[in-house]
């Protein structure tokens, strides 16, 4: 009996023991689950913060700032009690985001429809109007408190209300208008194709830009610095990346750089040329536009659009307003200070010969850069390659085009 | 009258030619568009613009340089200011008639002309360059005079002890510090 008893005990405590475990593990596991769903679930956005103060406030319909930085709110008209709903509101938003003090002045505009109402429809539309060819975005507009619908074009506003009504949502609650179509924001330090003047290309273990792109002989390419090079003067067959180094970034070989001449104009020591320039073959498979010149705003690297060369000139005259774009310091704009100087550079024995200064910003890496005058629009004339600058990147020195072309520095090119 | 039809035609024939060698050697009528438009001008490649200026100089002589002004005027310097008209048809000649403004030529008293500071500059660029410190030299169209850029002034004496060697005198010559132009890969 005593025998008996003894192990029901065990048995009861071996029960207990083990479903115990099993719970808390699975209390853990649930924990575990818990924790994994919550680090899956995505972060709450704006328009959940407001939807859960709606749900609080059922007359909140949104929250801005006007152009005069006021803080302005949406209540829907029929509130009865404006002040509290007001209050409550506020309160609800400081608890969740602590920009809003109790102290701050709001404006309260008459709303249509609160927050509540309009995210429901947004989460109910977005999916089968995003189908619609052409259809950009879709918001919750809580400036307006209606929701918004860009198009590429209003041709497609037909189909987009077909959707509303299907869906069960007035009309008079969506704006649907013409929305420019929204693109990725490349730099000029990214990787770009086809290949446009103003890119960032490696070499080595430096870094250029890419001077323009060029027909040299028959041959396609581009040129940037002599000193964008392996070797400054004579041909290493240097390799080119765009922007950086790897397989699948190679874009050419430099296959033209003049050696540096000693004597005649040249100073008792020093080495010479007329400009610090190079050509490297295009690789095969690799794209480029000839003519074309990467755009960005000034002192921007992010490219908008682009340039399009529609002549060369051979020199620049003093008081010109010359533009230059180069990976580090972007655009940049300034006037010719000098022309045609006879300039060493420094931490070398290398003169060059009647090279033009310009006063506008410029950094290291922003060799190579195309430097060229706006005419009208996005057409530009081109001018030359930017090589060098003072100390305080103030004022940019060029090889001008008419001592690229020069019959021993890279001769005749097609530049566009 | 054989002889005067033979005549007639020799002539005609070396009007011809002379005709054609003279239509051949000005620019390209379209070439000229602002500046200098490089691509069909094949012999102006191998010159530089300081040449160039030579060029005009020696079609109006005085013709002392030309800069674009502030307020965007195209300035000239003359060592005879009443000779504007022969200083834009040289000008006009040699880079074409786009290069004149529409509202001509501002014309500034010059001291020096062009072509004497060309040879100035010639014979002083290689020597002075040569002088460590010593970072560039110019012919500063917009001051009608020459210009050394140096690292520290006390340099400049070393360079006027040049400018006396070369018989260059020292009042065509500004000598300024300025700072050394280095490369700039990154």
């Amino acid at each position: 009996m005593f025998r008996r008893v003894m192990t029901l005990w065990f048995v009861a405590v071996l029960l207990i023991v083990v479903g115990g475990n099993v719970s808390v593990r699975s209390g853990v596991k649930a924990g575990d689950r818990g924790d994994a769903l919550q680090s899956l679930k995505a972060p709450e956005t704006l328009d959940d913060q407001f939807a859960s103060i709606a749900k609080q406030v059922p007359a909140f319909g949104g929250l801005f700032y006007d152009e005069m930085g006021q803080l302005t709110m949406y209540l829907v008209e029929s509130e009865p009690n404006l002040q509290e709903a007001v209050d409550l509101a506020i309160e609800a938003f400081r608890k969740r985001d602590g920009r809003i003090t109790s102290a701050d002045l709001i404006r309260v505009l008459p709303g249509q429809y609160s927050f509540l109402q309009l995210k429901q429809w947004h989460d109910r539309l977005f999916v089968p109007v995003f189908s619609i060819q052409g259809v950009i975005l879709t918001d919750v507009d809580e400036a307006t408190n209606r929701l918004r619908i860009g198009v590429e074009s209003l041709e497609i506003a037909d189909q987009v209300e077909e959707e509303l009504a299907q869906l069960g949502i007035p009309r008079e609650a969506v704006i649907i208008e013409e929305t420019e179509p929204i693109v990725f924001m490349a730099t000029l330090r990214d990787r770009v194709r086809p290949l446009r003047a103003g890119l960032q290309i490696n070499f080595s273990q430096f870094l250029c830009t890419l001077g323009f792109n060029a027909v040299r002989q028959g041959v396609n390419g581009f040129v940037t610095c002599s000193h964008c090079t392996d070797r400054q003067g004579g041909v290493e067959s240097t390799s080119y990346y765009q922007p950086s180094a790897s397989l699948t970034n190679f874009i050419g070989t430099e296959t033209v750089d003049p050696n540096y001449f000693r004597g005649g104009v040249c100073p008792r020591g020093a080495k010479c040329r007329y400009s610090d320039s190079a050509f490297a073959e295009l690789a095969a498979g690799v794209t480029s536009t000839l003519g074309a010149i990467e755009q960005t705003g000034l002192g921007s690297m992010t490219i908008t659009g682009g340039y399009q060369i529609t002549g060369e000139v051979s020199a620049p005259l003093v008081g010109e307003r010359l533009d230059k774009v180069g990976r580090t310091t972007g655009r940049s704009e300034g006037a010719v200070a000098a022309t045609c100087v006879t300039t060493g550079v420094q931490g070398s024995n290398i003169v060059q010969i009647c090279q033009d200064f310009v006063n506008a910003s410029v950094a290291g890496g922003d060799s190579g850069s195309p430097v060229f005058k706006i005419t009208s629009g996005s057409n530009v004339q081109l001018y030359g390659i930017l090589w060098g600058g003072n100390q305080s990147g103030t004022q940019f020195v060029f090889s001008r085009m008419g001592n690229i072309e020069r019959s021993g520095e890279l001769g005749l090119l097609t530049t566009f | 009258m054989f002889r005067n039809a033979t005549l007639g035609l020799l002539l005609v024939l070396v009007l011809v030619i002379v005709g054609c060698g003279f239509l051949k050697s000005g620019p390209d009528a379209n070439s000229h568009n602002g500046a200098l438009q490089s691509r069909s001008i094949e012999g102006i490649k191998e010159k530089t613009f300081d040449d160039l200026l030579v060029e005009v100089a020696k079609r109006a002589p005085g013709f002392g340089g030309m800069f674009i002004d502030e307020e965007g005027a195209l300035s000239v310097y003359l060592l005879d200011v009443t000779q504007k008209a022969t200083a834009e048809a040289a000008i006009a000649a040699v880079f074409g008639p786009d290069r004149i403004p529409p509202s001509g030529i501002r014309v500034l008293q010059g001291q020096y002309s062009f072509v004497q500071l060309k040879q100035w500059h010639d014979r002083l660029s290689p020597t002075v360059l040569a002088r460590p410190g010593v970072i560039l030299t110019d012919i500063d169209e917009a001051k009608n005079r020459l210009r050394v850029g140096v690292e520290k002034l006390e340099l400049a004496k070393q360079v006027e002890e040049e400018l006396t060697k070369l018989d260059i005198p020292r009042k065509a010559v500004l000598i300024e510090v300025t700072e050394p132009v280095k490369p700039l890969s990154g």
